[in-house]
């Protein structure tokens, strides 16, 4: 009896994980589908691919290649210049305890709360009047800026479950801040530092929003925003939208499953609370 | 770094009062900005609310239930989690275009399996004005679900075996292992979870906008979209504002609510 049970059970669990797992590949499956169809048969309906028509792939390259450098340049800096802040804010945090540390805390998390579409008008104001519209590195400061909290916060969380004694160790033996920091704090936090950059660089590549406000210059486009002008687009070209669509995931696709078990692992270990 | 946010927010608050187009350009208006999209203001906030909780409720229960059925070893699970995990790294703007291949009234996935196994005769409009809501708050679930479950994933990977083993030794069930040693440990990720998806959830723009532009006549449009356009099309600033404040206001309110109902100690991290 308990036999059968836990064969049906196992059944359950086996036909739930398949239909899970098919929801979610869903929607990119019918892309796929789409991105292999030519324009002249894109109304003819399709389970399965009929046409296997790869040239929508090279049209697509030819979109967006270029947009994907720029994504790719903004997240790159982008997560560059979030590091540089923000592992010294962390662990300045973490490690010390001074007056309004618990305000700067509470700081960071409204800040996470308040980031995105929220401050957009208001961003584009102050730009507007800096004349940084269509500034790569205005774009990327913003970038930085709205991920900033994120780095912090998991960084945080890291580096107060790293052992103290190291570190005053070699403060006893007359190694600086800094040395400190790069010598010893640095190396050790590896899968801290490569979990918020990952992260980081995930959020900037795939931000719309930001680069919807301040970007209007087609040169400076990044992935996202030259997707948004195909779906708006009047005549739909939905077979260039969806190879266009694939590429433009690929990137962080491939990070994510890359790096997938630093990603559970930080967040096992308490790194991303945030 | 605080000059970024406190800055904006400062410009925020300070230009929700003020006038920016026509003849209240450069006065204090008061609650002028408000008034002008007062009619709007209910409806907006309703739908938002619905948007929200429509969307976090099911993600973070359908998370909860992918996180238990990965809690034990099985063949190919590393495939099946890259699968899960998937919706979570698409930008947003590309889930939206995704989507639409799904949903499209011809050739929508959806659509062509249910016309061939015989089910409909007629395509659904997913996106029509009585059910655009309904199609993007699936899509929100699609993409919030795979957060809701890698927190729950790793938080039960935290729970001691010992705590299992022992149960095991009392002649305890499944289900009452997972009610008595399972949820409890789920508590505090569970807060957590709840407060930053409803926090992201809110914001969402890029999955509305680009599926539905806030369409069809507004039933989509939530408080991101109305920021959006008060500022784009309108270019008015102070409106704009408005809505932004209104949206603070909401989400400091929600999150008060939370911090009541679900206190998260410094202590009970792992608890």
């Amino acid at each position: 009896m308990k036999e059968r049970n836990r064969f049906l059970a196992s059944i359950v669990a086996w036909a739930l994980r398949i239909l899970f797992a098919i929801f979610c590949i869903l929607p990119i499956y019918a892309t796929v589908i789409v991105a292999l169809t030519p324009d002249a048969d894109m109304m003819r309906p399709q389970l399965t691919p009929q046409f296997w028509d790869f040239s929508n792939f090279v049209k697509g390259l030819r979109f967006i290649g270029e947009r994907l450098i720029n994504s790719f340049i903004n997240s790159i800096a982008s997560v560059a210049l979030a590091l540089v802040i923000a592992v010294p804010c962390s662990y300045v945090l973490a490690r010390y305890r001074f007056r309004g540390r618990s305000f700067l805390l509470f700081c960071l998390l409204v800040s996470q709360m308040m980031a995105g579409i929220i401050l957009m008008p208001s961003l584009y104001s102050v730009y507007n009047n800096l004349g940084m519209l269509n500034s790569r590195l205005g774009l990327i400061l913003v970038l930085t800026g709205v991920n900033l909290a994120l780095a912090i916060w998991i960084l945080f969380g890291f580096f107060q479950s790293l052992p103290k004694e190291i570190e005053e160790a070699a403060m006893i033996d007359g190694a600086s801040f800094l040395t400190m920091l790069l010598k010893i704090v640095v190396p050790m936090s590896g899968p801290g530092i490569a979990v918020s950059a990952i992260f980081v660089f995930i959020n900037t590549f795939n931000e719309f929003v930001v680069p919807l406000f301040l970007i209007t210059k087609s040169h400076l486009f990044t992935v996202t925003l030259s997707l948004y002008t195909l779906l708006t687009d009047t005549t739909m070209r939905w077979p260039l939208m969806a190879a266009s669509s694939l590429i433009g995931m690929v990137l962080p696709i491939v990070i994510f499953i890359v790096f997938q078990r630093y990603i559970v692992h930080g967040l096992t270990s308490g790194a991303l609370k945030g | 770094m605080f000059l970024i946010y406190l800055l904006p927010i400062a410009n925020t608050v300070f230009g929700a009062f003020w006038g920016y187009v026509g003849a209240d350009a450069g006065h204090f208006v008061g609650l002028g900005n408000f008034q002008k999209i007062k009619s709007t203001i209910v409806p907006t906030v309703l739908r938002t609310l619905v948007w929200t909780f429509g969307s976090v409720l099911p993600a973070i229960v359908l998370g909860l239930l992918l996180a238990l059925l990965f809690q034990k070893d099985f063949r190919l699970k590393k495939l099946f989690m890259s699968f899960c995990l998937l919706p979570y790294s698409i930008p947003l703007i590309i889930v939206a275009s995704c989507w639409m291949f799904v949903y499209h009234p011809n050739f929508g996935i959806v659509n062509v399996f249910l016309q061939k196994i015989g089910i409909i005769k007629e395509p659904i409009q997913f996106l029509s004005f009585k059910s655009a809501m309904a199609s993007v708050i699936v899509v929100r679930v699609w993409r919030a679900m795979p957060f809701a479950f890698i927190n729950y994933y790793a938080a039960m990977s935290t729970i001691p075996l010992e705590q299992y083993e022992a149960a095991d030794v009392d002649g305890a069930t499944e289900f009452q292992k997972f009610v008595y040693i399972t949820l409890p440990s789920l508590k505090s990720i569970t807060s957590t979870t709840l407060i930053i998806l409803t926090v992201w959830t809110f914001l969402v723009f890029d999955i509305i906008y680009g599926m539905t532009g806030g369409g069809p006549i507004d039933v989509t449009s939530i408080i991101s979209i109305q920021i959006y356009r008060e500022q784009t099309n309108m270019r008015d600033f102070g409106t704009a504002s408005a809505w932004s404040l209104i949206a603070m206001v909401i989400l400091v309110l929600l999150s008060a609510l939370y911090w009541h109902l679900f206190p998260i100690g410094d202590s009970s991290e792992r608890a």
